[in-house]
């Protein structure tokens, strides 16, 4: 496993890349609910295609930062294929959102974020 | 699971483009995503259609070249968005290849910038070209289909028609007699099969539907397995069937099997009524075969739309009437001039055998091909030319589109230039502009030709509802295709080209303001060119349109203005006895006279300009004139029988005596009336009233008829 200053090599990550993970960080999922996750947060804004899709969750599976799994009981009979996040997917997803709330703090602190004036 | 649809089907072949092992890992679950996605609400409707796959092709394509392109090298990380013009900036580090897909795709997204930004030019060269390349295939893959579909046939290149020559008529078309016909089918050497038909129109009635007035053909047993034709449901026509006194059977067209039965398979095995005797459906023939096909005598097309075969029985010692058309297979390898080279010793036995054969009658064969398509190989080539003319015109368009950009353009690569761009890079980036126009274009364009060949065809199957299937003229595409997306690029590079030899610091100071006089001399010529070619165009449809409006204004010699016309034919077998036939006919003209608006209405057997009359057998000749002198004076006339009222209705004038009276009817009174040209032919400068004619009189008794007037000619047929 690689150490952790490796993880900053990795990042930033794509936004498709980032709510990929945040979305099987729930729990086990096939491909196309994550789709539908994905595009139900981001209102839309993102959008995967079936290729996208795919080919993000290949990258992702070979980089090992998801895995295939079985599926859970309800669907157990399904042809679908589910994945999970791996521990070191796991890790590099809190990389990455410790990264932007780096940004996101340093940004609120100077007044510079959109919903910093509440603050 | 529903089955897949055709959607699902191209789906599959196109994730073909993912490299193998990706394919083979995810291929379900692409499909399945491919198959959720479709069924959301928002892809709804054709406007959702169009965006569903505008979506799934851009998602396939991009992804699938960058797994391809850049297999497992790029990392998950975001891109670094460089400065305002990419391709300036220095290249990654990396392979070759590497470096020159992103090049690439930097370009291509740059390119996509910027024709966003000249929206209106991009929208215009864009639809320009959509339409040049989608109405062009369209309109000839269209009429390809309907005029040009080779011969639905099997090796149709061995097929001739089998016609006679009589030197008494001067005509090498001529139909054979029953006897002749059964004839040269038993001892014709050089054919391995022959098959003779003959033209017939058929009431079908029955069901829910209308009674239909359909023009059928008797055809010999064999006709199909000369042709080489296999049915789509049931079976062919047999030679037990055109035995005497077989059960009636009939094969259907599959135009007619589609409009009045809906294509119901329950059809074959079932009965339908023509004229009024049922018989059996045996079998439908597959779309767009048909027998004869439309054929070209002497100049004339004649196009039997046969919707429905029946077994053919000759008469076997016929010899004097010409009925019989025959189709014939060579014997592979034997030539047509070989083939009547071999008939010639059967031709004179046949002639000695029977003296009916009048000396110098000759066999006449043509190959099938060449009588079915010379008529139209002239109007295909002339559409060919006016949709190459079209694309020309979208052609110069696209062109001159790009060169109205030149100026502004000439400026940007100044700029471009000045920050250090290369000249390969700026070429390069205008290279791909034009080609997104292109390909974007052209992706439009087959859409556009496809969905516009679906309505034309769908609107040319109601005038000829046995269409075979309708294609997309891969050639004619491709040229249009070709032509189209290279005057695109080649006239979209102009700028770049003209770059190589360009002063810097003029251009920017210039701002690029004014085109050079070259530029402008070249675009004139694209817009004199651009008018010729219209002018081109609306001369010839001007031409069509005259020749048109003068065929509609030849004075027919009749006024059928005002006049509506209804055909009706009796089945033989509801109506077997004349006197049945004669009350119906007077019943129809009490009735209609008895309708208010009605002023007068008449019966006749044929209309004017719709049938030819009857010209019968044999000759007509005056009293008093012999057979013989009648024969070498080739006394021949059409003869209509017409009611009390036809002349008037029609508004032929009568020059002299009397219209029919309803009194004429009936055997006591055999009276007739000519026209202007046989009165002053037979009886020039003397009234020919009250003389007497004979019509169609071949022998023996001649059945005379009295002249009780004269009626001005008209255009019969």
């Amino acid at each position: 496993m690689p150490e952790t200053q490796d993880f900053d090599e990795m990042l930033p990550l794509t936004p498709a890349t980032l709510h990929i993970l945040l979305s099987l960080a729930e729990g086990p999922c096939h491909g196309y609910a994550v789709k539908q996750d994905v595009e139900e947060r981001t209102g839309g804004r993102i959008k995967l295609g079936p290729g996208t899709l795919y080919e993000g969750i290949h990258r992702l599976e070979r980089q090992q930062w998801i895995e295939e799994c079985g599926a859970p009981g309800e669907d157990e009979h399904s042809q679908r294929r589910y994945y999970r996040l791996s521990p070191l997917g796991r890790r590099v997803m809190e990389a990455e959102l410790r990264r932007l709330d780096e940004i996101l703090s340093f940004a609120r602190s100077r007044n510079l974020a959109p919903d910093s004036e509440v603050a | 699971m529903k089955p897949a649809g055709a959607g699902e089907r191209i789906y599959r072949r196109l994730l073909r483009l993912f490299p193998k092992p990706f394919r083979q890992q995810y291929q379900e679950s692409l499909v399945d995503a491919f198959r959720a996605q479709r069924s959301e609400s928002r892809y709804r409707g054709l406007l959702g259609w169009a965006r569903f796959w505008g979506e799934v092709t851009i998602d396939l394509t991009k992804t699938a070249l960058r797994l391809r392109l850049l297999g497992d090298r790029r990392a998950l990380s975001a891109p670094r968005r460089g400065g305002s013009i990419p391709s300036v900036q220095c290249e990654n580090a990396g392979p070759w290849w590497t470096r020159w897909v992103s090049g690439w795709t930097r370009d291509f997204r740059f390119s996509a910038r910027s024709l966003r930004k000249a929206a209106g030019f991009t929208a215009v060269s864009v639809i320009t070209l959509a339409l040049g390349i989608g109405a062009t295939t369209a309109i000839f893959s269209l009429v390809y289909s309907v005029l040009l579909r080779p011969l639905p046939y099997d090796r149709p290149d061995e097929l001739v028609l089998f016609w006679e020559y009589d030197p008494r008529y001067q005509f090498d078309h001529l139909p054979l007699s029953p006897a002749q016909y059964l004839d040269w089918k038993r001892e014709a050497e050089p054919f391995s099969a022959m098959a003779g038909f003959r033209s017939t129109s058929v009431t079908l009635t029955g069901g829910q539907a209308q009674a239909e007035r359909l023009r059928a053909m008797y055809v010999d047993g064999d006709l199909f397995d000369v042709l080489g034709v296999a049915s789509y449901r049931g079976r062919q026509l047999r030679a037990q069937d055109c035995l005497p006194g077989a059960a009636p059977v009939v094969v259907m067209g599959y135009g007619l099997w589609q409009s009045r039965y809906g294509g119901d398979p329950g059809i074959v095995g079932s009965a339908i009524d023509i004229d009024a005797t049922p018989h059996e459906v045996v079998g439908v023939l597959p779309p767009g075969v048909r027998f004869p096909p439309p054929v070209n005598l002497l100049g004339q097309l004649y196009e039997w739309q046969t919707q429905l075969y029946l077994p053919f029985v000759p008469d076997t010692d016929r010899r004097a009437s010409r009925s019989v058309m025959a189709v014939a297979r060579l014997k592979s390898g034997v030539s047509v001039d070989l083939a009547l080279q071999q008939l010639q010793p059967l031709a004179r036995e046949l002639a000695s055998r029977h003296s009916e054969i009048a000396e110098g009658v000759r066999p006449v064969l043509v190959p099938l091909r060449e009588q079915a398509v010379q008529e139209s190989r002239g109007g295909l080539l002339m559409i060919l030319a006016a949709v190459g003319v079209l694309l020309l015109i979208a052609c110069v368009n696209v062109a001159n589109l790009q060169l109205a950009r030149l100026p502004a353009r000439t400026r940007e690569i100044a700029v471009l230039s000045a920050l250090g761009a290369s000249r390969p890079q700026v070429l390069r980036r205008l290279l791909t502009e034009s080609l997104l126009v292109a390909v974007i274009g052209s992706l439009l364009g087959i859409g556009l030709a496809w969905t516009g060949l679906q309505s034309l065809s769908g609107l040319a199957r109601n005038y000829v509802p046995d269409m075979g299937p309708v294609q997309l003229n891969a050639p004619v595409l491709l040229v249009a295709l070709l032509a189209g997306g290279l005057t695109g690029i080649v006239f979209g590079m102009a700028p770049g080209l003209r770059a190589m030899r360009l002063d810097l610091t003029r251009s920017l100071n210039q701002g690029g303001r004014s085109a050079s006089g070259g530029q402008q001399r070249l675009r004139s010529g694209l817009v004199v060119a651009e008018i010729a070619l219209a002018v081109v165009l609306c001369i010839g449809t001007g031409l069509l349109f005259n020749s048109f409006l003068r065929m509609q204004s030849i004075d027919p010699g009749f006024n059928a203005q005002q006049a509506t016309a209804l055909q009706f034919l009796l089945p033989k077998g509801r109506y077997p006895e004349s006197a049945q036939i004669e009350q119906l006919q007077s019943r129809v003209l009490a009735e209609t006279r008895a309708v208010p608006w009605v002023e007068q209405s008449a019966i006749s057997s044929t209309l004017p300009l719709i049938g030819v009359g009857n010209s019968g057998a044999g000759h007509f000749l005056a009293e008093g004139q012999a057979l013989e002198e009648a024969q070498q004076a080739q006394q021949v006339a059409e003869t209509r029988y017409v009611s009390d009222g036809f002349f008037q209705v029609l508004e032929i004038p009568l020059l002299s005596g009397r219209a029919f009276e309803s009194a004429d009817l009936g055997e006591e009174r055999p009276v007739c009336i000519v026209n202007r040209q046989l009165a002053e032919r037979m009886w020039p400068g003397q009234s020919p009233l009250g003389r007497r004619i004979g019509i169609s009189v071949t022998e023996g008794e001649v059945p005379w008829l009295e002249v009780v007037g004269v009626a001005e000619n008209f255009k019969s047929g």
